[in-house]
């Protein structure tokens, strides 16, 4: 006979608490709806689609009516500029909702369709760092540059990481305790105590002065100070990432959408969410463009559960909630954006992993051979 | 479905929903909200019954649903600000009294719902409802790695709040 051990027998106590019901009429009850609903939707496609063919819009060219005038999109701070934490701006009032000035301007550059001619294919001319970290349960953090022989920033056993923006410094949730550690070496320092880390990970501010935490609450920590600010209630989410610029905040709802705030706003914007009609929802923004345009995000496969640690293997617009196309042969098994709008991908295909760096017009900048050593970790983040 | 579907259904889910329910309590922390989570594998499970070769495969399907549900959706609340016991996770000591026995249930039962909807789950089907890696892995449709990483970070976490279960998530770790 096996002696209980105390967590299952624990667990088993705590769910001998649950009352019994009758699921029996509710249960059907739903499926009749869940029914119903699908036998719209159905419906509703086929009636859109037969207008469609009914009105000859289908035919129209695709140039379309003028766009309406665009909306200034939030200015770029230089990068030098410190942003500032969010908070609840002076003027914002109960139920007033700050919205960013995001709009879909027609310019934003897009990659082509066709995977174009590299310029370089030689890791040499790689300008930033990659980090990637071992699966398993000490989560070794390894950097790979341009020299081509990655080396081990990391050892310390870590529930999260979060890589400064200019890879310098390292943050890691270990215990519940919040530490900054250089990867160039040094004793890792105590930022903050009491930190939860599962649904937020150490996000860099562009100026490497603040880290958004998940303390209690999501806020902003002030790396000298110490200072904790939390975000305005109004932005009620997990996976907090900053744009490259500072100006705005990508993060990740309970019900598995995205948003956009500025980052003095008090409310976010819902990404456009096509989850329904397009395919699978994106749980988790993993790295932000310069300004918030584009995020790249780990898909969920339909009717698979939400991988919260895995790479992100596809860019969102966040304006239109599209998945951008991006034209890279293989399977994509990460990528990343810098604080610049570079965005490093990496794809696999015949069992040889390839990084592909493009810059923020799209323009092909790097294709190389990933190095064998670091196959088998993931891919964490892209700096300068 | 025809009638003797129809009582295999209710028959299934007479006999195993207050199983399921046990489990859904785990992963949301609140009666309603596992009655919902319960409520919508079922529901799904009747839709897909005529395709259901054995009703045997119910359960299994049932489950995988709710496990989904349950993680995809981000069935998360801060449930841990209405409970009861702000202060009780450093407790300790003995569990044989029934007030004891509850504050300690209360204590595991915030300890789980700070972990990810993710690594809850994965507690409870490694250690609630005992399947193996592979079988986790294969019911949240996520590779083996991912089940043994988000278990170590989730008893880590235990550890850290509640301390009493120290011994135990040492010793679960090194398996």
């Amino acid at each position: 006979m096996t002696v209980p051990d105390p967590l299952r027998a624990e667990l088993r106590e705590l769910a001998d608490t649950v009352v019994p019901t009758d699921l029996y009429e509710r249960s059907l009850h739903l499926s009749r709806r869940i029914g119903r609903r699908e036998a719209a939707v159905g419906t509703g496609a086929a009636l859109v689609a037969l207008g469609l063919l009914g009105s000859g819009l289908w035919n129209l060219p695709s140039a379309g009516p003028a766009p309406a005038e665009s909306v200034a999109i939030a200015p770029i701070a230089p990068p030098a500029a410190v942003p500032v934490a969010p908070s609840m701006p002076a003027t914002a009032t109960a139920g007033e909702l700050i919205m960013p000035t995001r709009a879909a301007l027609p310019d934003r550059p897009r990659p082509s369709e066709s995977t174009a001619q590299p310029r370089s294919t030689l890791l040499a001319d790689l300008p930033g760092q990659v980090f990637y970290e071992e699966t398993g349960a000490d989560g070794r953090l390894v950097r790979l540059t341009r020299e081509g022989d990655p080396d081990t920033v990391l050892t310390a056993r870590h529930s999260t990481v979060g890589v400064s923006l200019d890879g310098s410094r390292l943050a890691y949730v270990t215990d519940g305790t919040l530490m900054v550690v250089s990867t160039g070496g040094g004793d890792p320092q105590q930022a903050y105590a009491g930190t939860a880390s599962a649904d937020q990970a150490p996000a860099w501010s562009p100026d490497g002065g603040k880290l958004l935490i998940d303390a209690a609450d999501p806020s902003v920590l002030d790396v000298a100070t110490g200072r904790l600010t939390p975000l305005p209630s109004g932005l009620d989410g997990q996976h907090f990432r900053w744009s490259g610029d500072g100006s705005t905040l990508v993060y990740a709802t309970e019900e598995c959408g995205l948003e956009v705030a500025e980052a003095t706003a008090a409310f976010g914007t819902p990404v456009p969410d096509h989850s329904e009609t397009q395919g699978p929802a994106a749980c988790r923004p993993v790295s932000v463009d310069a300004t918030g345009d584009l995020v790249t995000v780990q898909l969920e496969p339909p009717a698979s559960a939400d991988p919260a640690e895995a790479p992100a293997d596809a860019v969102l617009d966040t304006v239109t909630g599209d998945i951008v196309h991006l034209p890279v042969s293989g399977k994509i098994i990460g990528a990343a954006f810098d604080a610049d709008g570079n965005l490093l991908v990496r794809s696999v295909m015949s069992d040889r992993n390839r990084l592909w760096l493009f810059a923020p017009d799209f323009t092909l900048l790097m294709q190389a051979k990933e190095p064998a050593t670091v196959a088998d970790l993931d891919l964490v983040a892209y700096t300068r | 479905m025809d009638d003797a579907r129809d009582c295999a259904y209710a028959d299934f889910v007479r006999e195993r929903s207050h199983a399921l329910l046990r489990s859904a309590f785990l992963l949301t922390g609140d009666q309603h909200l596992a009655e919902d989570l319960v409520q919508e594998a079922l529901a799904r499970t009747h839709r897909a019954w005529p395709r259901l070769e054995r009703p045997s495969n119910a359960e299994a399907y049932a489950r995988k649903v709710m496990y989904h549900a349950q993680v995809s959706l981000w069935r998360r609340r801060r449930v841990a600000e209405a409970l009861p016991g702000d202060g009780l996770e450093r407790h300790g000591g003995s569990i044989a009294d029934p007030a004891e026995a509850a504050v300690h249930r209360i204590t595991l039962q915030r300890a789980l719902l700070a972990l990810s909807p993710k690594q809850r789950a994965v507690i409870v089907l490694r250690y609630f409802e005992d399947h193996t890696e592979a079988e986790a892995a294969q019911l949240l449709g996520v590779s083996v790695s991912t089940v043994k990483t988000q278990c170590n970070r989730a008893l880590e976490r235990l550890r850290t709040l509640v301390p009493d279960q120290q011994a135990l998530a040492e010793s679960e770790a090194g398996r």
